[in-house]
């Protein structure tokens, strides 16, 4: 198991993360979402090990990971940017990952390079930024890890590479029973793969939770009100977003049950009809509404 | 090999069981075929493993499909679904609002038996 304990993590004055725990089982898929400079890069560069943190423990079963070469063999890292020795070819860096990391199976990287198709005679400084995530997930996958951490792993890949990279990860989990972390701004592909959740917010955990569970948090509803919705329903607190076109209303709501939809006919509802909410239009609710109570 | 309708109130993980029984009883699916992994079903539907993964251990429960570990999941070898009573009330429940609705609209019994009898050998 991953376990981030009470980290702290600052650069200089500024404080990044503010004491975020967090931890991931063997076989299990962990999203990490927040809006941009919430902290999620510094988070998991300190869980990899490349950031010693300020306070708190990052240990993989049971030992820290910093300054640990042991733990690291065992942990992929897919970084946001990933800089390899420009000058060297594909296949010159793949013998350098060989010497370094017993556990790496050329077999393996053959294997994704048959999806991914890099030409391995190619200077790493010629490929595209697409082509190096390509490279990177790869070069990490190819270590046999235990854990995979990823940082934004899709971005720069095209739709083809992206709905790959997604099936190949979920072999890896599925297969080898390894344990991901994974941070995207691609929530809909986070949906479709993740078993819970941690959304980040400047620096502290504001969910988290299964995916499921997240899900259940907010509910959309499509609602007629004949002759319009009156004044009462605009200032239900459990209602966080409405709007109309006509007589048909489309409401976000907090904790849905069948009473809030009695509730909504007795103010004249004719028709309640819930819809399943993606991830996406959730986080940009509770985005809205974070702000909103931090101006009220 | 299965649809969902993201529109329908009907959950969806209710929908997949349905749809897999559907798909049993049709012969689309024998005993013993593979079916898709619990992350593969959720990566090709668009919804969240959770929910795939409930739907599996209802009709694991029911006897629909099994898991072998470090094989998959697949349609059970030896199909035998329980009757589960509380599940039979709940059906009688819902079938006879139905037929009350053709009741209103004039069907005599044995206009509603011959309706039933032909869904039956439909599915």
């Amino acid at each position: 198991m991953l376990e981030i304990k009470d980290l702290r993590k600052g650069y200089n004055k500024t404080k990044v993360i503010k004491g975020v725990n967090l931890s991931v089982e063997k076989g299990e898929i962990h999203g990490l979402i927040g809006e941009n400079s919430a902290g999620k890069t510094t988070l998991i560069k300190c869980a990899v090990g490349v950031y010693k943190p300020d306070e708190g423990e990052v240990l993989y079963d049971g030992k820290p990971i910093y300054d640990n070469p042991t733990i690291k063999e065992k942990v992929g890292y897919v970084a946001d940017s990933n800089e390899y020795i420009g000058l060297y070819t594909v296949s010159r860096m793949v013998d350098m990952y060989e010497d370094f990391y017993p556990k790496f199976s050329r077999e393996k990287f053959n294997e994704y390079n048959e999806i991914f198709k890099l030409d391995v005679k190619k200077r790493i400084h010629s490929l595209s930024k697409g082509q190096k995530m390509r490279l990177a997930f790869m070069l990490e996958t190819s270590k046999q890890p235990e854990y995979l951490i990823l940082d934004e792993p899709t971005s720069g890949l095209d739709p083809i590479a992206k709905a790959k990279f997604y099936e190949l990860l979920i072999n890896e989990v599925e297969h080898n029973d390894i344990g991901v972390l994974i941070s995207s701004h691609n929530l809909e592909g986070l949906e479709r793969i993740c078993d819970s959740v941690t959304m980040l917010h400047k620096g502290v955990v504001d969910r988290q939770m299964s995916m499921d569970d997240m899900k259940c948090e907010l509910t959309q509803l499509n609602v007629v009100f004949e002759g319009g919705a009156n004044k009462k329903v605009y200032d239900m607190p459990e209602i966080l977003r409405i709007t109309n076109v006509g007589s048909i209303y489309t409401l976000i709501v907090r904790d849905y049950d069948e009473d809030f939809a009695s509730k909504l006919k007795a103010n004249g509802a004719s028709l309640v009809e819930p819809l399943d909410i993606s991830l996406e239009e959730l986080f940009v609710v509770l985005g809205e509404n974070n702000l909103r109570n931090n101006e009220e | 090999m299965i649809q969902m309708d993201y529109k329908s109130s009907k959950p969806i993980y209710e929908q997949i069981i349905e749809q897999m029984k559907f798909n049993v009883m049709k012969k689309y699916l024998s005993p013993g075929d593979a079916i898709p992994s619990v992350r593969k079903l959720a990566l090709e539907l668009k919804i969240t493993p959770g929910t795939v993964a409930k739907a599996y251990q209802e009709l694991e429960r029911q006897g629909v499909i099994e898991t072998i570990r470090g094989k998959g999941t697949f349609i059970a070898s030896e199909l035998d679904i329980k009757q589960d009573d509380s599940k039979i009330q709940a059906i009688k429940k819902r079938i006879s609002t139905e037929i009350l609705e053709l009741k209103m609209m004039g069907y005599d019994k044995k206009q509603t038996v011959e309706l039933v009898k032909n869904i039956f050998d439909e599915i």
